[in-house]
């Protein structure tokens, strides 16, 4: 496969790789809905599954089951396979000479990371790392009032995100730690991380406990400490595939408390200090409506980072730094004691 | 040699929880299906092999269960699949090698609220149909039937299960936070809750005694545990919502029911109706109603403005102000169970499958604070950020 120069208005041609569940709900119907880009091809090991995507969505594009089969001209390629599949995958689209956005995390180890942001910058490619909620008016909001100390500077802050069941990939990687990268911190938490470090600098130190015995962790808590030109701020978060905790993030600041409910919204809320009725909504400017999702907008900063050459929003040495936090929360784990009330281990 | 046993469902509450508690007994090779990856994180974290499993899948079924020694279904699912689902399953049991099969039931058998002579297994089971407590009422129609075939079964029946990772617990505790949680008449009727642990112990008992014949047995907590005392255990954890704010039921059962007209009322409503502006702009759609209309209103209005004021009050009633304050939402289906008012005693399973039980509901709620504060970093500092706003 190979790319035509980006200098016409033509949407980008991009191959879909990988017909799991995510692709099927989030990055093929924002494909389609973009009216910059354009689907040219849809890869997966098992062509049927492929091919079902499509006819999903009423598409005739080819499919195939390897990527080096594909004999189409393409662009660039979005890239949704189970995570230890990231990064050698990422590697040959980009020796194929294509830009990449590779669903998160970017790489299940430093090494594979580093490799591949300095492959992407060596060929002068884009790579763009699917952190979509950063997309999102919520967090952009968030991050002005706290680049700017709207409300004061940062103090604390502190995130919850919990869901028994729910997202349940087809290939079931999500249960191996060798598949995943790792856990809940991995499969849940690396929206977040993304945002620690986003919002904050990355953290100068960190402590991390989970319940992983032999296999992956289902619950963990990780807390950090960041020294950033604003002061220290130290936060807390709390991953779980076994408590029900309903996703909010809070953070404290000088002059009260900026809530954000979810990260997939447009809009954030500031409750001042010494109030218990009193909230303001800061949203985005509402005279111009966006019904995008935060995967389209995802995708569109893509393709515009495709055509005018720039870095992505969310880049691949953003989705580095996640990787080495990752690494480094894992470098320092502590055992959470649930030996003690596991069945049959506790004393009436 | 050791017994194998199935976990149909094995990634729900009380299926992981058997799991983790029967892997630590030799006698027993435990093998978990599940249905979904999503669910399965916290059996996973233990590395032990999950084997995946479409209960609608008959053949698949059969050839899953084939060899096993006894089966325990935990699976919930839709109708489908609590109904079409068991009947795979007890199928493959009757067809393979199983020879013991433990179905985990619910109270909710008996109606919500539950029939009152429904102290013990032997009351009628009356649920609303199409209710959760009538497809599993279906459920055990087909596990007795099945027993009566020849399959040796056992039907638990639980109520709200608590301790550790207790979803149900979480949730009346998220409510009292919330402020959406009311005691009715101080709190002082009974609930029933088993800790799950303690019904992983009865699983454990249904598999080992030999009078089963799929009868159905309660596996609740006996000793006495009101709604104020499932509040005063959970007030440690409360960052704010406590006390808890008492209502009478009378007030309770205004709001969740439908208000019942009186005669008068219902003829007073039956004219305010007719003569709504709805009404009468479909009468004037007929030319002679229409006519007739403009003349009754031409001779009321000739009668004069306080006449014609009076007459329509005296239809349509005088100015209405309900009374209003701030309140937040209630949890009306979490409130209202406290109008069960029945105690379930588990003395026939104490006797009939050498059920005991091993956790105090003060223990099982001294366990489930340790386990919320271990899990949910309660001791941080940030904890107090995320109260509930």
């Amino acid at each position: 496969m190979g790319h035509v120069s980006l200098t016409s208005d033509e949407p980008l041609r991009i191959v879909l790789v990988g017909a799991g569940a995510i692709a099927q709900v989030a990055h093929m119907p924002a494909i389609l809905a973009s009216r910059t880009a354009q689907l040219g091809a849809v890869v997966d090991a098992d062509a049927a599954r492929a091919r079902e995507l499509c006819d999903a969505y009423g598409i005739d594009v080819p499919v195939f089951n390897d990527i080096d089969a594909v004999n189409v001209p393409l662009d660039a390629a979005v890239v949704a396979v189970p995570n230890h599949l990231h990064a050698p995958l990422a590697t040959r689209l980009l020796r194929n000479g294509l830009h990449v956005l590779v669903e998160k995390p970017l790489a299940v180890d430093q090494t594979d990371a580093r490799a591949l942001v300095a492959l992407a910058e060596s060929l002068e490619l884009v790579l763009a790392i699917g952190f979509h909620t950063r997309h999102s008016g919520a967090c952009r909001i968030l991050k002005h009032c706290i680049e700017s100390e709207r409300f004061g500077r940062a103090l604390r802050y502190a995130h919850r995100d919990g869901s028994v069941g729910g997202w349940s990939p087809k290939s079931s990687y999500n249960l191996s730690k060798h598949d995943a990268g790792g856990g809940v911190l991995v499969t849940t938490g690396t929206h977040f991380l993304d945002r620690v470090v986003w919002l904050f600098g990355y953290p100068e130190h960190v402590e991390f406990f989970d319940d992983a015995r032999v296999g992956p962790e289902s619950h963990c808590i990780a807390r950090f400490e960041t020294k950033g030109p604003h002061g220290q701020v130290t936060g807390s978060a709390v991953f779980s595939k076994v408590v029900s905790l309903p996703e909010s993030t809070v953070v404290e600041v000088e002059e009260g408390v900026l809530l954000m409910p979810r990260d997939v919204d447009d809009y954030i809320e500031f409750i001042p200090g010494g109030t218990n009725d009193i909230r303001y909504r800061i949203g985005r400017d509402s005279s111009v409506p966006d019904p995008r999702n935060c995967y389209q907008r995802q995708l569109e900063d893509f393709v515009d980072a495709c055509r005018v050459g720039r870095p992505p929003f969310v880049s691949g040495n953003d989705g580095l730094q996640v990787v080495r936090l990752v690494e480094d929360l894992y470098a320092c784990r502590q055992p959470l004691d649930w030996h003690r009330f596991a069945v049959g281990t506790s004393t009436p | 040699m050791k017994t194998k046993i199935a976990v149909i469902g094995a990634s729900g509450f009380v299926g992981s929880s058997f799991v983790e508690y029967a892997q630590s007994i030799d006698e027993l090779e435990i093998t978990p299906f599940i249905h979904r990856a999503g669910s399965a994180a916290r059996l996973a974290r233990s590395g032990i092999e999950l084997k995946t499993l479409d209960v609608l899948d008959k053949q698949a079924v059969a050839k899953a269960l084939a060899s096993f020694d006894a089966v325990v279904n935990c699976s919930r699912g839709g109708s489908q699949v609590m109904l079409y689902g068991l009947d795979n399953i007890l199928h493959a049991c009757q067809q393979g090698q199983p020879k013991r099969f433990v179905h985990i039931s619910s109270v909710a058998v008996y109606g919500d609220p539950p029939n009152p002579e429904s102290v013990d297994e032997l009351a009628p089971a009356n649920p609303l149909p199409g209710s959760y407590g009538d497809i599993k009422l279906k459920q055990d129609q087909k596990v007795r039937k099945a027993a009566a075939q020849g399959l040796r079964s056992v039907v638990l029946c639980p109520p709200n299960i608590t301790g550790p990772y207790s979803g149900y617990v979480t949730d009346v505790l998220s409510s009292i936070e919330a402020g959406t949680f009311r005691l009715l008449d101080g709190g002082r009727y009974e609930v029933n809750t088993i800790d799950v642990r303690n019904l992983a112990e009865a699983i454990l008992c249904a598999l080992r005694t030999d009078s089963i014949s799929g009868e159905r047995y309660f596996i609740c907590e006996d000793e006495p545990f009101t709604w104020a005392d499932l509040c005063r255990e959970l007030a440690p954890l409360c960052r704010k919502g406590i006390p808890v704010p008492a209502m009478p039921v009378e007030e309770f059962e205004l709001l969740v029911q439908p208000g019942v007209a009186t005669a008068n009322g219902r003829s007073a409503s039956a004219l305010k109706h007719l003569v709504s502006d709805e009404v009468r702009a479909a009468l004037r759609q007929n030319q002679r109603l229409a006519g007739l209309e403009k003349a009754f209103r031409h001779g009321i209005a000739l009668m004069g403005k306080p006449i014609e004021t009076r007459l329509q009050r005296a239809v349509v009633g005088p100015i209405r102000v309900p009374k209003v304050a701030p309140a937040p939402a209630l949890g009306v289906a979490l409130i209202s169970q406290q109008l069960r008012k029945v105690k379930h005693s588990s003395a026939r399973a104490r006797s009939n499958l050498g059920y005991t039980q091993k956790y105090s509901v003060r223990q099982s709620f001294e366990d489930f604070r340790s386990w919320y504060e271990c899990f949910l970093d309660a001791g941080s500092s940030e904890w107090s950020l995320l109260v509930p706003r």
